[in-house]
C-alpha cells in the first residue's frame, strides 16, 4: 500500500513537472517576444540618434532571454564573417522562426527612413505573435501544471 | 576563392565589379580578369558579376548597416578596415537637389591602399628641414595620396611637426573607427569626412598644426581656405588632379592659387615608378 501511495505521489509530481515545463516554455516564448520587441525599440532609437551598426547593437543589447541572446550573437557573427546566419530556433514554431530569421537578417539593408518604416512594420507583426504567446501563457500556463498533476495521478490510479 | 590568400597583397591594387560584366583585377601593374582558377587574360573564362553580388558587397562593406553608412554611400565610397576603399556607382536618388541615397548599385571598385615609406625623400628631400607650401599635381592613380601619406609621416616623425590631415574622403590616413589605417606619424591629427573649409577652420582654431596636409583641392573655396591657412602661418601641403602641367594651368584653382604655393610638383606614376617635374619654384617663398 505504501508503495502504491509513493508511486501515485511520484507520478503526480512527474505529471506536474511536465506541466510546469510546458508552462515555462509558454512563459519563455512570451518573454522572448517582449525581449525581441525591446531590441527593435533600441534599434529604432539608434536609427534616430547614434546610427550604431547592426552587429554593434546586437552585441551590446542586454537581452533578458537566452534564446534571443544566442540568436543575436549568431546573427552578429554571421554579419562579421560574411556567412549565412544559422539562428537557433528554441521554442519557436516554424512560422515564428521564419519571421524572426527574416527580421534579424533583413535589418540594416536600407537607408534610415526605409529602415524606420521596415522596423515599424516588423514590430506590428511581432506584436501579433507577442499577444498570442502572452495570452497562451496566461490562459494555459497554470492549467498545464494542474493537468499534468492530474494526468500523473490518473496514470497511477490506472496502474493500481 | 579568396583573393587575399591566393594573391600577393602588395601587388594587388584594384578589383572592379560591374553588373553583368566580368570581374577585373589590377595586379602587379596589369589588368586581368578574375576566373575560378585565378587571374587570366581570357574574358570568356572570367567570373561574371551580378547586380545582387554588388548589392551584397555594399551591404557587407557597410557592416550590414546601410543606414549608418548612407552619407558615405551618397559620397560614393565606403572606407574599410586597413584603408581599403569601396567606390560605389548606382542610381542616385535626389529630392529637391539633395542626395537621399543611392540605389540599384551598378558597379564597385575596391582599391587597396599601399604605403611606400621614404618615397617622398626622392621627390621632396628637403621638406623636413625647410617646411614649404607644396602643391602636388598628378593624373588619377599617379601616386599623389601615397606621396602625401609619406610626407605626413616624415614631417611628423622626422621633423617633429604637428601635422594635421584634412582627410575629406578618408584616403590619406584611411581612418576607420578613429584609428588611422596607415602610418601617418606620431604627431599627426586627422579630421575625416569634413569639407576642407570646415576642417581647416577647426584645425587653425583648436588644433594648432604646423602643417596641414590635404588632397584633391578643387574650386575657389578650397583655394581660399588654403590662402587663409598660409596667411595664418600654417604650411599647407596639398594635391590636385591634373593630366599635365599645361592642363592644370587652365583650371580655376590654378589661378586662385597663383603665387600662394612655394612649389608645384607634377608627378606621374607608372608600374611602380614615379617621376617628378618641378613646375615652378618661388625663391622668395
Amino acid at each position: 500500500m505504501t508503495d502504491r501511495l509513493l508511486i501515485t505521489v511520484c507520478l503526480g509530481c512527474l505529471g506536474a513537472l511536465i506541466g510546469f515545463a510546458i508552462c515555462s516554455r509558454m512563459k519563455r516564448r512570451a518573454e522572448y517576444f517582449a525581449d525581441l520587441d525591446g531590441f527593435l525599440s533600441v534599434f529604432s532609437d539608434s536609427l534616430a540618434f547614434t546610427l550604431d551598426t547592426v552587429p554593434g547593437i546586437m552585441k551590446n543589447y542586454a537581452t533578458h532571454t537566452r534564446l534571443l541572446q544566442k540568436q543575436l550573437e549568431a546573427c552578429a557573427d554571421a554579419i562579421n564573417s560574411g556567412e549565412k546566419a544559422d539562428l537557433p530556433s528554441g521554442s519557436l514554431s516554424r512560422e515564428e522562426y521564419t519571421f524572426v530569421s527574416r527580421l534579424l537578417c533583413d535589418l540594416g539593408s536600407r537607408s534610415v527612413p526605409s529602415e524606420r518604416s521596415a522596423v515599424a512594420n516588423y514590430r506590428q507583426r511581432l506584436d501579433g505573435y507577442a499577444v498570442k504567446a502572452k495570452n497562451s501563457y496566461e490562459r494555459s500556463g497554470k492549467v498545464a501544471v494542474k493537468l499534468g498533476f492530474l494526468a500523473g495521478m490518473l496514470t497511477a490510479v490506472l496502474c493500481w | 576563392m579568396s583573393l587575399s590568400e591566393n594573391l600577393d597583397s602588395e601587388k594587388l591594387w584594384e578589383v572592379r565589379m560591374r553588373a553583368g560584366r566580368p570581374v577585373t583585377v589590377w595586379y602587379a601593374g596589369k589588368g586581368y580578369f578574375l576566373t575560378r582558377s585565378g587571374l587570366s587574360d581570357d574574358a570568356g573564362a572570367a567570373i561574371l558579376c551580378g547586380a545582387e553580388d554588388i548589392r551584397s558587397c555594399v551591404i557587407g562593406a557597410s557592416e550590414h548597416s546601410v543606414y549608418a553608412y548612407n552619407d558615405d554611400i551618397n559620397r560614393g565610397f565606403i572606407t574599410l578596415q586597413g584603408g581599403i576603399r569601396l567606390g560605389i556607382c548606382g542610381e542616385v536618388v535626389t529630392d529637391d537637389g539633395k542626395i537621399l541615397t543611392v540605389k540599384n548599385y551598378s558597379s564597385i571598385n575596391i582599391r587597396f591602399p599601399h604605403e611606400i615609406p621614404g618615397i617622398s625623400k626622392c621627390i621632396i628631400p628637403g621638406i623636413v628641414s625647410n617646411l614649404q607650401n607644396i602643391l602636388i599635381l598628378s593624373p588619377p592613380g599617379g601616386g599623389k595620396t601615397t606621396l602625401l601619406r609619406d610626407l605626413s609621416r616624415r614631417l611628423s616623425d622626422e621633423g617633429g611637426y604637428n601635422v594635421l590631415i584634412a582627410d575629406e574622403r578618408a584616403e590619406i590616413a584611411c581612418c576607420k573607427g578613429g584609428v588611422p589605417g596607415m602610418d601617418v606619424g606620431v604627431h599627426t591629427d586627422v579630421i575625416t569626412g569634413s569639407n576642407k573649409t570646415h576642417a581647416f577652420e577647426c584645425a587653425m582654431r583648436s588644433v594648432r598644426p604646423d602643417v596641414i596636409i590635404t588632397d584633391e583641392l578643387f574650386g575657389a573655396a578650397d583655394a581660399k581656405i588654403v590662402k587663409e591657412a598660409i596667411g595664418c602661418g600654417v604650411a599647407v601641403v596639398a594635391s590636385a588632379h591634373a593630366s599635365s602641367p599645361e592642363s592644370f594651368a587652365q583650371r580655376e584653382i590654378c589661378g586662385a592659387l597663383s603665387g600662394v604655393m612655394d612649389r608645384q610638383c607634377f608627378i606621374t606614376g607608372k608600374s611602380g615608378k614615379m617621376t617628378v617635374t618641378e613646375i615652378n619654384y618661388r625663391s622668395d617663398g
